[in-house]
């Protein structure tokens, strides 16, 4: 107990290091960053406006906006607010290329959306994948396995862009089951909208989850392969257990410690979003919210939105570093 | 078991979506033939609940269009101002340009049924001032106006800081939305507290459509045509709207924009690459573009295509240099590999907009024909369309124009010669060199690696231009370096124009006039050639002191007098003699619109408005289109 | 022994595509590169076998290039990625404690910062001219951390069998616990995670070049997969310009795989396992 303490500060000390190192490279990213809201902000004034403003009504709107969008104070001054915007407050300000409105609006729009797709198929294809590499390591003649191995081996490869527009194609087009855009009204939750939010949202999640499920059969595979030749295999088998036990007791317990790891690198990046899916479908989520703030120059929209990325993926290190011992109870704090 | 759900649910989705499809319902809940369906210009709104227009508002998703509403439309396919909320162009009240009279209509109300009279154009000018630190969009509009004052309901006196030529445009519409001004509801407004944080999510319309529903996550907005929409401001335009709903929506990336119009589920979009609407004319053949004969598509765009570079820099600061590159651009094989040579082609630096080939290119093409570089070489081949036309023919295009007039209007009147050895010349005068490998070096002996700059995917036929006039400069033995730019570093490589060398853009424009564009050429502008701060004007860079004095004198003269063009031309030929820009094209507007549901789209034979879905006369067309009976 | 078709055929793939795309370029005159060298969309025929492209480069040779290219490219990244995962994970996990915490907290600083806005900047850095150097350079410092926190974590399960105390009993040093001993357990897990990381940087340097960080122009299987996607190839019904690229990327991969698990297979028949 007290090694297991001892452990876990110095692991909380370095969950906050790397908070802090994280946090301070977002911050310090956009200030590197090839444009700036203001650029931004004239270029949509342009698409409006045209070259009607003369020299001196541009050298005029830029100073204003830089003292409304308050990027003017010093970078130490700046560092500091945000750290305090971080850590104390919560709260990133109004998005500056949607002024006044605030980051957190956008995000707590976005986020459930993300959330639930984004976790309903990582999961589901780490489930599925683990699963099916399992057997195919295991039994290498199982035809059930080895067709769903093939499938994910083939699969796995195809650019994604390419794979779930061709999913679309046949299943929101040649055979029209599927919506081809995502449409949910909005208002409160009845059974109706859940139904449209499933039948809306299958598609998207199809295409994550078949694209996803490739890597963890491989994986799981390779694991399981090495892990039936150990000594403690080999004696169960010849003690006559049950080969099914055999692969879930002895060698998916052994074999599953990198697969929980990726699980929960995979889960605390899913607040990044799914861009590619998300323009695909038309789907709301972070992922767009994510290229606007990139591609507008709008800080804060960005810190908004990489603050949460970047702590949940601090957590699940750090949870998982915490619960290895759960998984292997080899395993010891030291 | 999972797996048992899902088929469930999948069967359940089939359903629906097969009981859908019996009624003809749109995804939204409205009969599709009431509905009409239009992909948005920003695909996804950042700002889907904000209609107040001085905040960052949503800006392509309708409103603009269809809600709000404003003292002088244009009508773009000629240029003229259209008078909506005000009965008469402005009246000049004395000869300073500085004091006008607006005069506005009586009977026009706001979707609650107050009447809008002067006071909601007094508000806004007044409300706008006291919160100009807190509203983005505020700043034209109270740089501009020095005191104004009611006379009675529907008369209002401006007197401006400085003076305006353009009062009606900058006041009402100049070509694709409000410059400046974009009358509030003074009832509703002046109730809020803080206006500046007012979001107005549900905007009351002077236009004949208010808001019906949206998506807060910005992927659709829904409008429904008022019930007195005969008190609106489209009373003016004397024609009864079909229409019902009106859906902006982002309908996702260009392939499946394509598979949406095969299914007849989108009505229009805004510019799809010619491959794909090919692809849809396969296999939906109600969906058309705005010509049947070549080009095809809609050229009268307010930009022009065209080739900046910081002239500031050297080489390019030598006009050799660019001169040598505008004849070593291959504009035939460019304009093929963006857009199958659908272009219309100038060489003058201008939009060649039809109404402007009168004022500008008819009178320019016998000077054009005789300029001569200095060494006497005559740069100028008026023949090109008809070149660019043999070798489509060749290609197996069989509509296109005929000689003379048609191709004029249709595919311009000529461009540069594509002359290797004539820019290997220049080039040898401006003291480059070939080395060994027959690459170029600039005079210092180093190999010169210009970078030329465009948009990525975002613009993709100016994308496909970029990497195709890189190829070109390649061929001429330049190791050109082909940079593709995201969204918002290429509005900053405009506004800088101090970190890469060249790029293809859209600095042109003349929107009605090119005063706009020229005023911002002066050297007041410039800065030093590294600067790096945001240039303010003259984003080309462009040093030249004679024209610096030409432009000075041409602002000064009303543009109503034909000196003012006269002054006009000299300055576009300074700018030809200097190849201050190599200019392309206008902009093609690839459009593809569905005749589906709708019909009387407007088009080359029924011009009566442009067929943009995006600029504030998309109200026109709305207008104009008639139901074709489809169920 | 008897070699499996697993292998045989995964060899068969693998020599096929290494050997086409280092040879075959020797025999190429035009630059695939190069627009307009020949009449666009020209069908499939002896003379181009694959047809041309909307730019009139032909696809066969185009594609060729490509393979040799994304080969050096995705096999550079991928000894790369897996080394560096393999020393830090394999060291970190077997020798714990601060070291194990330094290391992880640079590892998980890598994992924690997103890749995409920091690839912006640098895009705006080199100026749209990275070389093929850097590219990997860029592949590898983002491919490294992911895996290196998966090794360590089978590192940290094997260092507490017995097998170890043995090892360190008879008085093996470090390294040589951690390469003997260690490693076996990582191995056929290291090799897919080779594998996946070819791919990955075939796949990854694509994106880059919508980015500007790499040269669309220099052909690579993610470089067709962009121009064929840029001319919406599928839409258009040009299936042998995009299907063609993927076909290639998905035959190395597969061939790969078969190759790596076909030897695990043979490996395990020969000591009589299964």
């Amino acid at each position: 107990m007290k090694n297991f303490l001892n452990y876990l500060w110095q692991r909380l000390l370095t969950f906050f290091v790397v908070l802090f190192i994280g946090i301070s490279v977002l911050f310090l990213l956009p200030r590197l960053m090839p444009s700036d809201p203001i650029d931004n902000y004239l270029q949509r004034l342009q698409g409006s406006a045209g070259q009607a403003l003369t020299g001196e009504q541009v050298a005029e709107i830029r100073k204003a906006l830089g003292e409304m969008y308050g990027i003017q104070g010093s970078l130490i001054d700046q560092y500091f607010g945000y750290l305090k915007r971080v850590f104390v407050s919560h709260d990133f300000g109004p998005s500056l290329a949607a002024y006044p409105k605030p980051v957190s609006e956008l995000i707590n729009l976005a986020l459930p959306w993300t959330f639930g797709l984004m976790l309903v198929s990582t999961i589901t294809a780490w489930l599925l994948g683990n699963l099916v590499g399992l057997v195919a390591g295991f039994f290498h003649n199982r035809k059930f396995a080895t067709v769903l191995e093939t499938l994910g081996i083939l699969i796995y490869p195809i650019p994604y862009y390419i794979f779930a527009f061709v999913l679309i194609i046949f299943f929101a087009f040649l055979i029209p089951a599927f919506p081809l855009t995502f449409v949910v009204m909005p208002g409160p939750v009845t059974f109706q909208k859940i139904v449209d939010i499933i039948y809306n949202s299958f598609l998207p999640a199809l295409t994550l989850i078949l694209v996803n499920f490739g890597w963890n059969v491989l994986g799981m595979k390779s694991l399981a392969y090495s892990t039936k030749e150990e000594g403690y295999v080999l004696y169960a088998r010849l003690k006559g257990v049950k080969p099914r036990r055999i692969m879930y007791n002895y060698v998916a317990r052994n074999a599953i410690l990198p697969q929980i790891t990726s699980l929960a690198l995979s889960l605390g990046s899913i607040f990044g979003g799914a861009l590619i899916t998300e323009m695909l479908f038309s789907y709301p989520g972070i992922g767009m919210l994510m290229r606007s703030a990139i591609s507008n120059g709008d800080y804060n929209l960005l810190y908004g939105t990489i603050t949460i990325t970047i702590v949940a993926v601090a957590i699940s290190t750090l949870a998982i570093d915490l619960l290895y011992p759960l998984f292997d109870p080899r395993i010891r704090h030291r | 078991m999972a797996k048992k759900k899902w088929l469930a649910i999948a069967a359940v989705a089939a359903m629906v979506a097969s009981s859908l499809a019996a009624q003809t319902m749109t995804e939204f809940g409205t009969p599709r033939n009431e509905t009409l369906v239009v992909q948005s210009f920003d695909s996804r709104s950042s700002a889907p609940d904000t209609f107040n227009w001085y905040l960052d508002r949503d800006l392509w998703h309708g409103a603009r269009m269809l809600c709000y509403s404003y003292l002088w439309e244009m009508d773009t396919a000629n240029g003229a101002t259209v008078n909506e909320l005000a009965s008469e162009a402005p009246v000049l009240l004395d000869n300073s340009y500085t004091k006008f009279r607006i005069k506005l209509r009586p009977g026009i109300y706001w979707s609650d049924g107050v009447e809008f009279t002067a006071d909601d154009i007094i508000y806004t000018c007044e409300a706008t001032r006291k919160n100009i630190d807190k509203l983005p969009g505020a700043r034209m509009l109270n740089m501009a106006w020095k005191t104004i004052t009611k006379v009675d309901n529907y008369t209002i006196d401006v007197v401006l800081n400085d003076k305006d030529y353009y009062f009606a445009q900058n006041w009402g519409v100049w070509t694709w939305g409000p410059n400046m001004l974009c009358p509030l509801p003074k009832h509703l407004y002046e109730k809020q507290a803080d206006i500046s944080q007012f979001k107005d999510s549900q905007p009351l319309s002077l236009g004949a459509y208010t808001l019906y529903k949206f998506d807060p996550n910005g992927s659709w907005h829904i409008w429904k045509l008022r019930d007195d929409w005969q008190r609106s401001s489209w009373q003016v335009y004397k024609k009864t709207p079909k229409v019902k709903y009106i859906v902006f929506m982002n309908a996702g990336p260009e392939d499946k924009q394509t598979l949406a119009f095969m299914q007849n589920k989108l009505d229009a979009a805004t510019f799809m690459s010619w491959d794909n609407i090919k692809a849809v004319q396969k296999r939906n053949k109600d969906v058309k573009t705005f010509a049947d004969k070549f080009p095809y598509f809609w050229n009268d765009d307010a930009c022009a295509f065209s080739i900046s570079f910081n002239e500031q820099k050297a080489p390019f600061n030598d006009k050799n240099v660019r001169w040598g590159l505008a004849l070593v651009t291959d504009v035939k094989a460019v304009t093929i590999a963006a857009l199958g040579g659908a272009f219309r082609v100038s060489a003058v630096p201008m939009v060649a907009q039809s109404w402007m080939k009168t004022r500008f290119f008819d009178p320019l093409m016998p000077w054009l024909q005789d300029f001569a570089l200095d060494d006497g070489y005559k740069p100028f081949n008026r023949n090109f369309p008809e070149e660019m036309k043999a070798e489509l023919a060749k290609r197996g295009e069989k509509n296109l124009p005929a000689k003379g007039l048609e191709t004029d209007t249709l595919m311009g009147m000529g461009w540069w010669k594509y002359d290797p050895a004539e820019a290997e010349k220049l080039f040898l005068k401006a003291g480059m060199k070939r080395n060994a490998d027959k690459k170029w070096c600039t005079p210092d002996g180093k190999v010169w690696q210009p970078v030329l700059a465009f948009p990525s995917d975002w613009h993709t036929i100016l994308q496909r231009m970029g990497f195709s006039v890189a190829d070109s400069w390649k061929k001429f033995g330049i190791d050109v370096i082909a940079k593709q730019v995201d969204n918002a570093e290429y509005g900053k490589i405009g506004n800088y124009n101090n970190m890469l060398d060249a790029y293809m853009g859209w600095p042109g424009g003349s929107y009605v006039t090119p005063v706009q564009f020229m005023q911002n050429l002066r050297q007041k502008y410039l800065l030093p050639a590294d600067s790096n701060t945001a240039l303010v004007g003259n984003l080309l860079r462009w040093d030249n002191k004679e024209a610096d004095k030409k432009i000075e004198a041409m602002l000064e003269i009303p543009p109503e007098k034909p000196e003012a063009v006269d002054a006009q031309r000299d300055i576009l030929k300074m700018m030809i003699s200097d190849m201050a820009d190599i200019n392309i094209s206008d902009i093609p507007t690839t459009i593809p619109e569905n005749w589906h549901y709708w019909k009387n789209w407007p088009t080359a034979n029924n011009y009566y408005a442009t067929p943009l879905t995006w600029w504030s006369c998309f109200k026109v067309v709305v207008m104009n289109l008639e139901p074709s009976g489809a169920k | 022994m008897k070699i499996n078709n697993r292998l045989k055929i995964g060899i068969v793939i693998v020599g096929l595509f290494v050997l086409g795309g280092f040879i075959l370029p020797i025999f190429c005159t035009v630059d695939p590169s190069l627009q307009g060298s020949y009449m666009d969309y020209a069908p499939v025929s002896w003379e181009h076998l694959l047809g041309t492209d909307a730019l009139g480069r032909d696809i066969g040779w185009y594609l060729v290039f490509s393979i040799r290219n994304s080969l050096i490219l995705g096999v550079t990244v991928a000894i790369c990625t897996t080394a560096i995962a393999l020393v830090v994970g394999l060291s970190a996990g077997f020798s714990g404690g601060r070291y194990d915490r330094v290391m992880m907290m640079i590892n998980d600083s890598f994992i924690v910062i997103p890749a995409f806005p920091i690839l912006i900047i640098l895009n705006s850095l080199v100026k749209g001219h990275a070389s093929q150097g850097a590219i990997i350079a860029i592949l590898v410092l983002f491919g490294w951390a992911w895996s290196s926190r998966t090794i360590r974590s089978i590192a940290l399960s094997v260092r507490e069998r017995e097998f170890i105390n043995m090892a360190w009993f008879s008085g093996c040093s470090r390294p040589k616990i951690i390469f003997r001993e260690v490693f076996p357990h990582v191995f056929s897990y290291a090799v897919v995670g080779f594998i996946n990381s070819i791919l990955w940087a075939i796949n990854t340097e694509a994106s880059l070049a919508v980015l500007g960080l790499s040269s669309v122009e220099r052909p690579t299987l993610g470089a067709i997969v962009y121009w064929a996607n840029t001319y919406s190839a599928v839409i258009t019904e040009h299936y042998i310009w995009i299907g063609a690229p993927i076909l290639a990327t998905v035959l190395i991969f597969l061939g790969l795989f078969l190759t790596s698990t076909g030897y695990n297979q043979y490996f395990a028949e020969r000591r009589g396992h299964s």
